[in-house]
């Protein structure tokens, strides 16, 4: 048990790496997502298809073998089209691969929500002459926010646990840092437990957030809610 | 808007972006779990004999290091990708990798040995292995050796590949390898210096397979790289001033320095 | 477009794809063993869950929580490497279980899939509507007849698209068994990426499991409609 108090500060830099390349990947994610349901609502059929496939193939793909690609086969990619002047890091590679994964399912989620808003409030904003830009972002936006939020949610928790991924690359996160401190002093169940207890704290703590998140996004809502 | 919108990605582009390294920065590569050359202790420094002569060497071609932790397969690979431009890892050289690779002159002698239970009548004749599974280190020359050498249709070797140096003891601490195929000099850091390795022994005699493991190892680098004659430079500085033999007496008994030329 | 995995695919030596090939049975095994011993595990867990008694639906949805709020990898290794850690753990009679990477693989995404699926199977059970419960405990059923005919048959339509969802992901899943040593189709892909210092093999890879991916999304649909809620017996 002592080691444990011993190598904790180590824990604790690989638990905010963790928790960066998470964040990190949301919202890149996020934004992602969201063009992607874009695409996969447009009115050209052949954009409509390659978006679906992208996503399917996103989305068929284990995460890991993503993850494994994107470290070792995206640097080799720009390093042959450029010729080394960009360098990736570990952390950039892992962001990239969470983020296109989290996207292609955050698309699916938005496509859903888009299409659940009620027609008529597009046609009211129309009606009042509001841009499609305008519609966008103060009509359509807000409300399949609101929808899609359970489900981000929940991706947002597969997110968290996924990042877990990258400690096979190298990157040095909760649980690369405590497979290190396993090794040195070969107690791997201690560690890896108190690894396991810590993703669990996160994923725990997140859960209010998104409570909160809902409520605040739902107000003024409910009361036309049964 | 449109325009701080811009500068913005930018920004967050240029943030991934590294700046084009400077003429006297090597990134070497290396691993974080290969006690005693290389390893990080219990505050998170990278610490070991070849870290310390890295450190002296790299005073000597006058360059700034970094050190970069990778997993041992994954040490080509990012040499290949510019992500490092020197692998210290107690990389053996051998034919194969000089296809793809460059590498310095010998920099350290690795015997390889079996490691397995005393008494268990495991020795370096593959007929002792028939039936039984080794342990070795993924990407490593002796995962090379057993499935040229020793394939298991022929000689009834199962291999089991980790990815790094500690899984291979735990499992064989627990029986799920019979034995374990490693440079000596680890497998002399475990059974000796961590208490843990009550009943295990070297077996046999260390391999003789030069075409396989090399002559012993040396410092990767990319192939046509300017670096490898600085290191060689290096090298022979501290092989011959004695900084080698004093960090080599701080962990073994025994001396891995190369005969020099 | 860069053909160069394609080519490297034609390229490839025999005894390569032979480990591919074993590789994918493998990770079929996987699939399709800790399906059906998670959804075994799971059908008690999701009753206990949401039986009325205190004690049991704790534990189950301690259960459920534990192996649901933490990564699969974190799982795998803290019952592969983790608890073979222990001497009384490796003479005992589990350890004939444990010590083989491909079964411990196998338990640690049973055991993984449980959880998702007790839930699902318990957010049926509790969708089927009391009254139905009712009339069967009036009608004279004993609660065994009342889950085994009515409650049970109901959830599991109810359950059958988010069961369906976690059967897909679970391929995805078996890819982290790679990391215990196992010999799967990402194994051996990581190996053969590994020796040729090129991702072409991880890319095939990647392409066989889109493909399995769609055929089991397909078979899954399939149930669905023959067993889902719109379904008919």
């Amino acid at each position: 048990m002592d080691d444990l108090w011993l190598y904790a500060g180590q824990l604790l830099e690989g638990a905010w790496v963790t928790v960066q390349l998470a964040l990190s990947s949301l919202l890149v994610g996020l934004a992602l997502g969201l063009v992607l349901a874009a695409g996969s609502l447009s009115g050209r059929a052949l954009l409509r298809r390659a978006v679906r496939l992208c996503t399917g193939l996103l989305r068929g793909i284990p995460e890991f073998l993503i993850v494994l690609v994107c470290y070792f086969g995206l640097s080799n990619l720009i390093n042959n089209h450029f010729d080394g002047a960009v360098e990736i890091s570990p952390f950039a590679a892992g962001v990239f691969a969470l983020s296109i994964v989290f996207a292609a399912y955050a698309s699916e989620v938005f496509r859903g929500s888009f299409a659940a808003i009620p027609r008529g409030q597009i046609e009211a904003a129309q009606a009042f002459g509001l841009t499609s830009t305008q519609t966008f972002f103060a009509v359509r936006l807000p409300q399949a926010w609101r929808i899609a939020l359970p489900s981000l949610g929940n991706l947002w928790q597969s997110l968290l646990k996924d990042t877990s991924l990258v400690s096979v690359v190298g990157l040095e996160d909760l649980l690369k840092k405590s497979n290190m401190a396993a090794q040195a002093t070969h107690q791997p169940f201690l560690f890896f437990l108190a690894a396991a207890a810590v993703y669990f704290v996160f994923l725990h703590a997140s859960q209010p957030v998104f409570a909160w998140l809902e409520r605040r996004a739902g107000r003024g809502f409910e009361a036309r809610a049964a | 808007m449109s325009r701080s919108l811009l500068s913005c990605l930018l920004a967050g582009v240029m943030s991934f972006a590294g700046a084009a390294h400077a003429e006297d920065v090597v990134r070497i590569g290396t691993l974080s779990d290969y006690a005693p050359f290389e390893y990080r202790d219990a505050k998170g420094e990278l610490k070991g004999m070849e870290i310390e002569l890295a450190k002296t060497m790299c005073k000597h071609i006058q360059a700034k290091c970094e050190y970069v932790t990778m997993d041992f397969d994954a040490l080509i690979p990012a040499l290949k990708a510019r992500k490092i431009d020197a692998v210290l890892a107690q990389m053996s050289i051998t034919d194969e990798r000089k296809k793809v690779v460059d590498f310095t002159d010998l920099f350290t002698l690795a015997p390889v040995q079996y490691v397995a239970k005393a008494g268990s009548g495991i020795t370096e004749d593959p007929a002792t292995l028939r039936g039984k599974t080794v342990g070795i280190y993924s990407g490593s020359s002796h995962e090379t050796y057993l499935k040229k050498r020793l394939p298991k249709s022929q000689s009834g070797i199962a291999i089991k590949a980790y990815p790094s140096q500690d899984p291979i003891w735990l499992d064989l601490e627990a029986g799920r390898v019979q034995a374990a195929l490693t440079d000596t000099t680890v497998a002399h850091e475990w059974l000796e210096k961590t208490g843990k390795a009550k009943g295990f022994a070297l077996a046999g005699k260390p391999l003789n397979d030069v075409a396989m493991f090399g002559e012993g190892t040396g410092i990767a680098v990319r192939k046509g790289d300017p670096l490898r004659a600085r290191l060689n430079t290096a090298i022979k500085q501290v092989l011959t001033d004695g900084s080698f033999a004093a960090e080599n007496k701080k962990v073994f008994p025994f001396s891995i320095a190369p005969a020099l030329k | 477009m860069n053909f160069a995995p394609i080519e490297a695919w034609l390229e490839l030596p025999a005894d390569s794809v032979l480990e591919a090939w074993e590789g994918l049975v493998i990770t079929l095994q996987l699939l399709c063993g800790s399906v059906l011993l998670a959804f075994a595990l799971a059908l008690p867990l999701a009753l206990a869950a949401t039986s009325g008694k205190a004690w049991p639906a704790r534990l189950a949805r301690g259960y459920n929580a534990a192996f649901r709020g933490t990564p699969l990898l974190v799982q795998l290794f803290i019952l592969y490497y983790g608890v073979s850690q222990f001497e009384a753990v490796r003479h005992s009679p589990a350890w004939w279980l444990l010590e083989d990477a491909f079964y411990c693989g196998l338990l640690a995404l049973s055991l993984n899939l449980a959880a998702y699926m007790a839930e699902d199977l318990r957010a049926g059970i509790l969708a089927v509507p009391l009254g139905e419960k009712e009339a069967a405990l009036a009608m004279g059923m004993s609660p065994f007849q009342c889950y085994r005919w009515i409650v049970l048959p109901a959830a599991w339509r109810i359950a059958t698209p988010a069961l369906g969802n976690e059967v897909i992901a679970q391929l995805k899943a078996t890819a982290l068994v790679s990391t215990i040593t196992v010999l799967d189709l990402t194994g051996v892909a990581r190996r053969l990426s590994n020796a040729s210092y090129t991702t072409d093999a991880l890319v095939m890879a990647g392409v066989v499991y889109a493909a399995i991916t769609l055929v089991v999304v397909l078979a899954v649909r399939r149930i669905e409609r023959r067993f889902g809620p719109a379904g008919r017996r």
